[in-house]
């Protein structure tokens, strides 16, 4: 077979990961990686590629693409401007931020499908100027659309008949009951689809330039992948992907089925387990920080603590680690040198104790994002010419700026801000080899200072402040997460030390994880032996380790499991519900043959899309019956189950792409 | 000393005599025993009796219905009672009843609000042939924990199940504690349908909504 090998992608991390993977044998013939670029995923992509052994590249047969980009996103609470269409809904699903355009609307059925309240498209119509000048997309979600879509199905017609934007239907994403959710879900597939589209253009766009011409994947939530075309309309679901990956990574490379993975980027830190070889998923759906969604996922915990993770001290004195991410120093001083002579200078001002009134970090620094433009204003005169330090923009801009509005601009996107990291504090002590050591050294130094203790307690402290977040956050996910006297223990591993010393504590109590831990990501072989040897377990890292990911986006296939309902009518017909909408059929035999039709047909198209040409089907029909105290048998309800999986065809190359650039290049 | 009026109380109740259970129950407050010990030791053993015999076959549905009225008598007379000493019984929170969609009958739904009245709980009863959205909106309203529903006919019980989706579909389902009952529920239904708890009988109604509380 010419094309043998598989090239899976990590990208949106700290650095971008390749692997070739023997698509026969399984084994990792070659591995690379590279820092991202936070402007441009592609060059992370170029650069990870470049390094790869190029003679195989040609006999590349599938490509597939883990990504971190939407787990990113939805943690630091970035996308894209989405409306939001709630049809018969009583409430708003609690986190969706004030400034929302949300539009609640007469309409909704009942749990049997029935129109509850007649649907009011005027006041969509009504609306529809203000969503196509103001909003990138729209999410559309009805009162029990997953028994009856029409109201969904209307309003997203309307939209896509009058405005030329992206339209979610909630029904689309999740068949489960739970409206909310399904709203939260949809809202974030919209928000998410212009950055998951500028991603896989840029992607296509690598690999055209790279010869590789064979077909793209996208790992989902659950580690299946889908195609990319189908990631463009189902942006959301690949949430989690990366952990996703990372545990089908890992479970592949130690070759181990009972494990505790924890796989540690640059952002965050995600546990999952491993038992008898089977990812758990998460019943409840995908959860993500504050966000509750209804993403088929692994049931990941995700921790704000990563090696790119912000350190900073918080409004109670205390150092803190994350959740925030930002460029280390190390990294952007590797790009522009100057930045270790302004830390010398905010050193210097730290000595003689000037400080300006309003800082915030004595060690961050600001660059104008690509996206920047003219909206900074008067802030654009100590940008125009590279990175700025926010010590220095108060103090010369006369305490005009504050640290927090500079942080708001960050937020916006429009700046990009590098700060004192885990992984600076590595860079500095040698641990790790890469970027700017001198920039690393002299903001440790800077920091130290300003927290009055010398540079070895502020990186210890770090390192142990780290330690106890997993090990806390590890009790949390195996154990009670409300088990407050064994994380009081845990904490008291972790006192503080007082003038140097640990407090003697005559006794001690241990804690032990039965499981071992598998390491994944960058800064495992670092970070995570000294963390869990606290509880008690072995921790291995494979040889790998560190392009897990990439290794596990390859490893999938793609699995979908389509459900269908069959309930008995008032009328004593049968109700079918799908995907496809509701239909009342006089028997019961009828219907079932009709869901199942219905059910391939649906799962026939997104095979193809998702480039598998010979799909297996597996349809299951369960009768919900119950015995009454009467006696007699009643039919509450037929589930139907239509399960499709197949393996990508890696000989095909193919035809479509989704950009213009990669249609002028083919 | 108050031995003597609660077992003329159970008499009474056994004997399914209303107006003498409201008399004895009269007779008790101008004594100036505890309505709630009447409630607990006269009232309750009284219905516990007629509801053992009733699952034996002993007796039937109209003589228990009786029972349940002569209770109710009793109860009438001590409520007021109750409510002016401030005591209705240790706290165990709001308990929401109905009967669901299509089903009329009453006599099951309102001997469970009896006796989870006599066991501390703060009932609304908002009555029959309820709709999900009926009593969906009476949950919200009146901020309950336990929700109790009840049906009498094979072709009323999948409105549990309905019930159970539009909470879900709600966003309640982790709010609220479900238990169901009725001649034709079965646990094997209530567990099939993802019901928090089921009462064969009324008293073991009481039972699984205590448990479901605490």
């Amino acid at each position: 077979m010419k094309q043998k090998y598989a090239l899976g992608i990590d990208a949106g991390g700290t650095f971008t990961d390749a692997v070739l993977l023997d698509y026969v044998d399984g084994k990792v013939v070659s591995r690379a990686k590279a820092l991202t670029t936070p402007t441009s995923p592609a060059q992370a992509m170029q650069a990870a590629l470049s390094k790869l052994d190029s003679s195989l590249l040609g006999r590349v047969g599938m490509v597939s693409l883990a990504t971190t980009f939407a787990t990113n996103a939805i943690v630091e609470d970035r996308g894209a401007e989405a409306g939001l269409i709630l049809i018969g809904y009583n409430e708003l699903p609690p986190e969706i931020p004030r400034h929302t355009c949300v539009l609640m609307v007469a309409g909704g059925h009942t749990v049997s499908g029935e129109e509850k309240t007649p649907l009011d498209l005027v006041s969509v119509e009504r609306r529809l100027d203000t969503f196509a000048s103001g909003l990138d997309a729209v999410a559309v979600a009805a009162f029990f659309s997953v028994r009856n879509p029409e109201h969904e199905e209307k309003v997203a017609q309307l939209i896509r008949g009058r405005c030329n934007l992206p339209v979610v239907r909630g029904h689309r994403l999740s068949m489960r009951l739970d409206a909310l959710k399904r709203a939260t879900t949809a809202w974030w597939n919209a928000r998410l689809i212009p950055l998951i589209s500028n991603l896989i253009i840029a992607s296509q766009k690598v690999l055209v330039e790279n010869g590789i011409l064979a077909p793209l994947m996208v790992v989902r939530g659950d580690g299946t992948l889908m195609s990319a075309a189908t990631a463009l309309e189902r942006p959301v679901e690949t949430l989690l992907s990366g952990p996703a990956a990372s545990i089908l990574g890992a479970k592949h490379l130690a070759g181990l089925d009972d494990a505790l993975i924890v796989d540690m980027g640059g952002t965050t830190t995600d546990m999952a387990m491993l038992s008898g070889g089977k990812v758990s998923l998460d019943p409840q759906g995908a959860r993500v920080g504050r966000w509750k969604t209804h993403v088929e996922a692994v049931k990941v915990r995700t921790i704000g603590i990563g090696g790119d993770s912000l350190i900073w001290v918080n409004s109670e004195k205390k150092l803190t680690v994350g959740p925030r991410k930002v460029v280390p120093l190390s990294v952007m001083a590797d790009q522009h040198h100057e930045i270790v002579d302004m830390l010398r200078l905010v050193l210097k001002y730290m000595e003689t104790r000037k400080r300006p009134a309003r800082l915030g970090n004595p060690c961050c620094f600001y660059i104008k994002s690509a996206i920047a433009g003219g909206h900074l204003k008067q802030l654009s005169v100590y940008l125009n010419h590279g990175p700025a330090s926010e010590f220095l923009i108060i103090k010369e801009s006369g305490n005009v700026f504050a640290g927090r509005e500079l942080e708001l601009f960050e937020q916006n996107g429009l700046l990009v801000r590098s700060a004192l990291t885990p992984t600076d504090i590595r860079v500095a002590s040698g641990r790790l080899n890469f970027g700017n050591r001198e920039a690393a050294i002299v903001a440790l130094d800077v920091f130290s200072q300003y927290l009055g203790m010398t540079e070895a307690d502020l990186a210890e402290s770090v390192e142990e402040e780290i330690r106890k977040r997993l090990c806390l956050e590890a009790i949390a996910y195996i154990g009670d997460k409300n088990d407050k006297a064994l994380c009081k223990i845990v904490d008291r591993w972790f006192q503080p030390k007082v003038g140097g010393k640990s407090e003697d504590v005559a006794l001690e109590v241990s804690v032990s994880l039965k499981a071992p831990v598998i390491g994944a990501g960058a800064p495992a072989a670092i970070c995570l032996p000294d963390t869990f040897s606290r509880l008690r377990t072995r921790c291995v890292i494979p040889e790998a380790y560190d392009v897990s990911v990439a290794v596990g986006s390859v490893v999938g296939m793609v699995d979908y499991t389509l459900p269908g309902v069959i309930r008995t009518s008032d009328s004593g017909r049968f109700t079918l519900h799908t995907d496809a909408g509701k239909e009342d059929i006089d028997t019961k035999h009828e219907a079932v043959v009709r869901g199942q039709r219905i059910l391939e047909s649906i799962a026939r198209e997104r095979m193809k899309q998702d480039h598998v040409s010979n799909p297996l089907f597996d349809f299951t029909v369960k009768e919900k019956k119950v015995r009454t105290g009467h006696g007699d048998e009643i039919l509450l309800e037929l589930e139907l189950r239509l399960r499709t999986t197949g393996r990508p065809d890696i000989s095909r190359q193919i035809e479509n792409r989704f950009s213009p650039i990669g249609k002028k290049l083919l | 000393m108050s031995e003597p009026i609660m077992s003329q109380l159970q008499d009474a109740i056994v004997a399914l005599d209303a107006a003498g259970a409201r008399a004895i129950a009269q007779k008790s407050i101008e004594d100036g025993v505890d309505p709630l010990e009447i409630i607990s030791g006269g009232i309750r053993p009284a219905l516990d009796v007629m509801g053992d015999r009733f699952s034996t076959g002993e007796l039937f549905l109209p003589e228990l219905v009786l029972a349940a009225k002569a209770a109710d008598a009793a109860v009438e007379i001590l409520e007021p009672e109750l409510l002016k000493s401030g005591r209705t019984g240790d706290k165990l929170g709001k308990v929401l009843m109905a009967t669901v969609k299509g089903d009329i009958h009453d006599i099951g739904k309102n001997i469970v609000t009896l006796l989870m009245k006599a066991a501390g709980f703060e009932v609304i009863d908002i009555g029959v042939d309820k709709t999900g959205e009926e009593i969906l909106s009476a949950v919200v309203e009146h901020q309950v924990g336990v929700i109790g529903l009840s049906a009498l006919l094979t072709t009323t019980i999948p409105k549990m199940n309905e019930f159970m989706e539009l909470l879900q579909e709600s966003g309640g389902r982790e709010k609220y504690k479900v238990i169901v009952g009725g001649a034709p529920v079965t646990q094997e239904f209530a567990d099939e349908i993802g019901a928090d708890g089921y009462g064969a009988d009324a008293p073991r109604a009481v039972d699984v909504a205590k448990k479901l509380v605490s």
